[in-house]
């Protein structure tokens, strides 16, 4: 007799890249199947874009050993910070600070003022901001890493009081972003344009392709960082035996200062495709990601940045298609009780984290 | 004499709220002072008592006002006998209220306390939000949006409106005194020495035979529960409610800022803590132009935990070191 365990023993020999293949298919032959492709493809491509926050809110997991809570603020700074850069006309009103006024942004008025760039609806200012914001938001990261995490680190401080500081962190940023902007709705300029039909019943925004074409580009990027470059092997050196790191002559902090780095640019392209795509931004926007990718970290195992790309998938299809059954306003509650469910079933993820 | 009595009624309002902030520091204070668990889910638990107090003790709503919100209790006028000329009804909401919180802690609790701190932190966030759509969606438990209102008060017709929160205020703070005597004594026990230990080093904990899952999880619902009696407290001191009320800066941030600024770890710094950071909060408000902006508060309150994280990390009274005795027993 073969017990059930010996099954499952024999199911764990497998390459874990043929099961998740395999899921993959059998679960897009189900969406099929169901009637809700478009849900699903829908749902893939904005779980790349989760992707983005949760390799970054997991590498620094790996590295600094705490959980970054201001991930999510730093994705609205950085549409914030693209946004005088980039839109043509912005209106600051009803800040107490001044009275109402607008000005034109950078690059338009260096005469780069196009919209709808190909089948797209943004233009090339808003493709130049993105590296823009990338540089600002990774000095502001490395600012806060040099003047506040690190202080607390050399004191001594627990990884609670780690992620309790950035939690303040995460407050104060929204809080200059609403001083000084306000709190009403911004988009980028953007011109209407149709869902392109990709037959098979599958009819997606033409700004959701750009925006999964991009983060799955940028995944391949940290990949290739992380895998052949001297950065990315001492960054998992340090994530993997701090100490003996430091012994083989690895500068930590110079580690932990790319780390933020590469973890800044990463949330700040996910904060701008993601303004993008929904073709409006606000204060709140970032706090509310905060759920879905860290229900994509906790998924995929914490520590993982590998996992963290196939939890963010597994949480954006989950998060699309459920609104064919349920109520839509509940696609977050959907992403929370994901995430419960796999924590009572794996506690350390689905690719196993760290401890 | 009416300037006078205007700061006095001012001075009772700012109690009523003040005191209010102060039980939901004194919750946090057993969950993060006291045992390190990580809640930035606080307006959960805020949310589910203040609904479950309203719920049960408010009056069925007209359907010719309300179409969708059929909640049809009126539990107060129907179930007379419990009348007994004291409002029992306030009690009643509030076990309600201690219940409800601590069945959904015990929930989160069971799934996600065995995560790391800060990844718990996560779960109950998901909670908070998970808590504000239902009531935001469900519009036949809550009205939904447009809000529960005309929320009975506690001993309403015994005192003059113009002078109810005199006698509220000092309802509130006798609350706190008690709610401060359980928790004091919770901590001074042998079980509060376990929590403090579980706070310092899990791994040693567990190595010394405590089973420290257990313990946090009796820690995360007592602070629920208290959490859960301040949403009460609220409910039927403000009298409305709808699912703005419970947006994480009035209902999670602030709270944070007050146990941070008043010491976490200390009881009384908790408590203290409330009554500073709504000085603040209200204070600023007469301050002219620029100064008074409700987004300038927002980015106070994150500089104030920040700064006192960083400068001054044990608060303003920070927690009472236990002086162990020097080798020295009773005896000799």
């Amino acid at each position: 007799m073969i017990s059930y365990k010996q099954i499952l023993n024999y199911f764990n020999v497998i390459p874990t890249y043929i099961k998740v293949i395999f899921s993959f298919v059998i679960s897009l032959g189900l969406s099929f199947i169901l009637g809700v492709q478009d849900l699903y493809v829908h749902g893939l491509l904005i779980g790349t874009v989760f992707a983005l926050g949760a390799i970054g809110i997991t590498l620094l997991y790996s590295i600094v050993k705490f959980a970054h809570v201001a991930h999510g603020d730093f994705m609205t700074l950085a549409a914030y910070l693209a946004f005088p850069f980039a839109a043509s006309v912005i209106k600051v009103e009803y800040v107490s600070y001044a009275e109402n006024f607008s000005f034109t942004g950078l690059f338009p008025l260096l005469g780069l003022d196009q919209v709808g760039l190909w089948i797209f609806t943004f233009g090339i200012p808003t493709l130049l901001a993105i590296p823009v914001a990338m540089i600002i938001l990774a000095l502001i990261a490395v600012l806060l890493e040099i003047f506040v995490y690190r202080k607390l680190r050399n004191r001594g401080s627990s990884d609670a009081m780690l992620a309790m500081s950035s939690f303040g962190i995460a407050i104060l940023l929204r809080g200059a972003v609403q001083t000084i902007f306000g709190t009403q709705l911004r988009s980028f300029d953007r011109i209407s344009k149709p869902f392109l039909d990709l037959g098979l019943g599958i009819a997606i925004p033409p700004d959701l392709i750009f925006l999964g074409i991009s983060a799955v580009i940028l995944c391949f990027i940290t990949h290739y960082i992380l895998q052949y470059t001297k950065i990315g092997k001492s960054m998992r050196a340090t994530s993997d035996n701090p100490d003996l790191a430091m012994v083989t002559g690895i500068n930590v902090n110079k580690v932990i200062i790319n780390t933020w780095i590469l973890a800044a640019c990463l949330a700040a392209c996910a904060g701008i495709l993601v303004s993008i795509f929904s073709a409006q931004f606000m204060p709140q926007m970032g706090w509310k990601l905060l759920i879905p990718i860290f229900a994509a970290v906790v998924l995929g195992g914490v520590g993982n940045a590998y996992g963290a790309f196939i939890g963010a998938i597994i949480v954006g299809i989950s998060m699309e298609v459920s609104t064919e059954y349920i109520n839509p306003a509940y696609k977050l509650a959907i992403a929370f009780t994901i995430m419960l469910l796999v924590l009572l079933v794996k506690p350390r993820g689905l690719l196993g984290g760290k401890e | 004499m009416d300037f006078i009595l205007s700061i006095f009624n001012y001075l009772s309002t700012y109690i009523v709220i003040a005191g209010i902030y102060a039980i939901f520091s004194l919750g946090l204070n057993i969950h993060w002072g006291y045992t390190g668990i990580f809640n930035i889910g606080i307006s959960a638990f805020f949310a589910l008592g203040a609904y479950t107090a309203a719920i049960l003790t408010s009056s069925s709503p007209s359907p010719e006002m309300f179409e969708d919100f059929i909640w049809g209790g009126n539990l107060p006028q129907n179930m007379g006998f419990l009348n007994l000329g004291i409002d029992l009804w306030y009690f009643v909401g509030m076990l309600g209220a201690i219940l409800i919180c601590g069945i959904a802690a015990t929930i989160i609790g069971w799934i996600t306390l065995k995560l790391r701190d800060d990844y718990f932190a996560i779960s109950t966030l998901g909670l908070a939000e998970t808590v504000r759509f239902i009531f935001l969606n469900e519009k036949w438990l809550a009205n939904g949006s447009r809000g529960m209102y005309r929320i009975p008060k506690f001993l309403g017709e015994w005192f003059p409106p113009a002078y109810y929160n005199y006698f509220y205020g000092f309802f509130i703070l006798l609350l706190i005194f008690i709610l401060y005597l359980i928790v004091q004594r919770a901590i001074n026990s042998p079980w509060g020495r376990v929590l403090k230990a579980i706070r310092e080093d899990e791994i040693a904990t567990a190595a010394g035979g405590k089973n420290v899952f257990i313990f946090k999880l009796q820690s995360f619902v007592l602070g629920a529960c208290i959490m859960g009696i301040g949403g009460v407290v609220y409910a039927h001191g403000i009298r409305y409610l709808d699912p703005l009320t419970f947006d994480p800066l009035m209902a999670t941030f602030i709270i944070w800022a007050m146990l941070m600024v008043g010491g976490s770890g200390n009881n009384k710094g908790a408590i203290i803590g409330a009554f500073i950071v709504w000085a603040i909060w209200t204070w600023t408000d007469f301050l002219p132009g620029f100064l008074a902006d409700p987004n300038l508060k927002f980015l106070m309150i994150g500089l104030l935990i920040t700064m006192v994280i960083v400068i001054k990390p044990e608060g303003i009274i920070g927690e009472r070191k236990i002086k162990l005795s020097s080798g020295k027993s009773k005896k000799d």
